[in-house]
């Protein structure tokens, strides 16, 4: 169990009648901290989801980036002019968090030559692949490289285009395309399905 | 269609059904509230002329917070950190977690029932020190559940805090305190 749960979307909030994003943000551009921790409730779930995965399901990692993404955003948010949703911005805010932090502990340095590390992860460690039954797919995402991981996570399960993916990794679009096939493949190996 | 994008779909399809949400653990807002409410790197230069003999008791009293801040903080920094990659399952808070957000929740009535006005240039070290001190202490207790000392000082530091809003707020309509 990963202790997944679910909140109410932002539509549900405004049936409730609870101050949507924008007025929250104001209050908290203006020193409201009560104000920001309703924006923390609200979004953090959805963060720390994008935030875990890309860290390798690192909880401890993914609770200081977290943590860091919401003291940038606070610090931000006097720069925010509304020219997006406040969750679009605080999630491109925690993806290029949670990447500085892989990129500090030289994660994504093996990264660079692009294919070298996919290759590598081909064929290593076989024990860890489980045919038949199959890998749990968050344990088999988990063991991609960092780059080919965070592309494989924005793309197929945040919905980011490839042009957002390219920007937000310092890559080229069609890079990003690549990361994703070669880690689709990656992850059906491990998953233990046949070629 | 061929076969090579079928599967490609099923997995995309499989991805997809992933939950997009997670529980963090409880104590990352209050590490975050720590954050915020640490003074900013330029404080406001102090009033001149007046208000000597309290500017020192404030002094003293922010003194106190930020000592007792930064000993509560050491509280979590010697507690070994969770490294396993799973997170736990959400579980219900222990009492004395409870306790301490009912208490926050108290003090935030008591203190939104406080008339508005100027603070005073001279208190407000006292009482930003005063907010993170509760802010540190609301995180130590996340960290270490079970400690009464800690709740005490949590219930000592709301006290104060309120105690001091008063009197500012007092002081700015004129009246005595």
């Amino acid at each position: 169990m990963l202790g997944i749960a679910m909140t109410l979307p932002a539509n549900e909030n405004d049936r409730a009648g609870v101050p949507d994003d924008a007025t929250l943000a104001r209050e908290a551009m203006a020193g409201s901290v009560q104000a920001y921790e309703r924006i923390y409730r609200r979004h953090a779930p959805r963060l720390y989801a994008v935030i875990w995965r890309i860290c390798g399901r690192h909880a401890a990692r993914a609770e200081d980036v977290l943590q860091d993404t919401f003291v940038k955003a606070w610090r931000a948010l006097p720069g925010f002019r509304f020219d997006s949703a406040l969750g679009t911005w605080l999630q491109r805010l925690a993806v290029n968090t949670a990447l500085m932090e892989l990129r500090a502990r030289g994660a994504m340095a093996d990264c660079e030559s692009g294919d070298h590390d996919l290759e590598a992860l081909a064929g290593a460690d076989e024990s860890a692949r489980c045919a038949g039954t199959g890998l749990d797919l968050e344990r088999a995402v988990a063991t991609l490289p960092p780059r080919a991981r965070a592309v494989l996570v924005l793309h197929d399960i945040e919905g980011w285009k490839h042009h957002e993916i390219a920007e937000e990794l310092g890559m080229a679009v069609g890079s990003s395309k690549a990361q994703l096939h070669r880690a689709r493949g990656l992850l059906r190996k491990r998953l233990g399905e046949s070629r | 269609m061929n076969e090579h994008d079928e599967r490609d779909e099923e997995l995309a399809r499989r991805l997809r059904s992933l939950p997009r949400e997670m529980v963090p653990p409880a104590r990352a807002w209050a590490r975050v509230e720590v954050q915020l409410l640490a003074p900013a790197p330029q404080q406001p230069r102090p009033r001149r002329g007046g208000g000597g003999r309290i500017r020192g008791r404030w002094r003293a009293l922010a003194g106190f917070a930020a000592a007792a801040s930064l000993a509560l903080l050491l509280v979590p920094s010697l507690l070994p950190r969770q490294e396993s990659p799973p997170a736990p399952a959400p579980r219900a808070a222990p009492a004395t977690v409870q306790q301490a957000e009912r208490m926050r929740g108290e003090y935030r009535q008591a203190l939104a029932a406080v008339p508005a006005g100027e603070i005073p240039d001279e208190l407000r070290p006292a009482l930003v020190e005063l907010d993170r001190s509760a802010a540190s202490i609301l995180a130590a207790i996340h960290e270490a559940p079970g400690s009464r000392y800690l709740l005490d000082q949590l219930q000592r530091t709301y006290a104060q805090r309120l105690q001091l809003t008063r009197r500012a707020a007092f002081a700015a309509a004129g009246l005595p305190t």
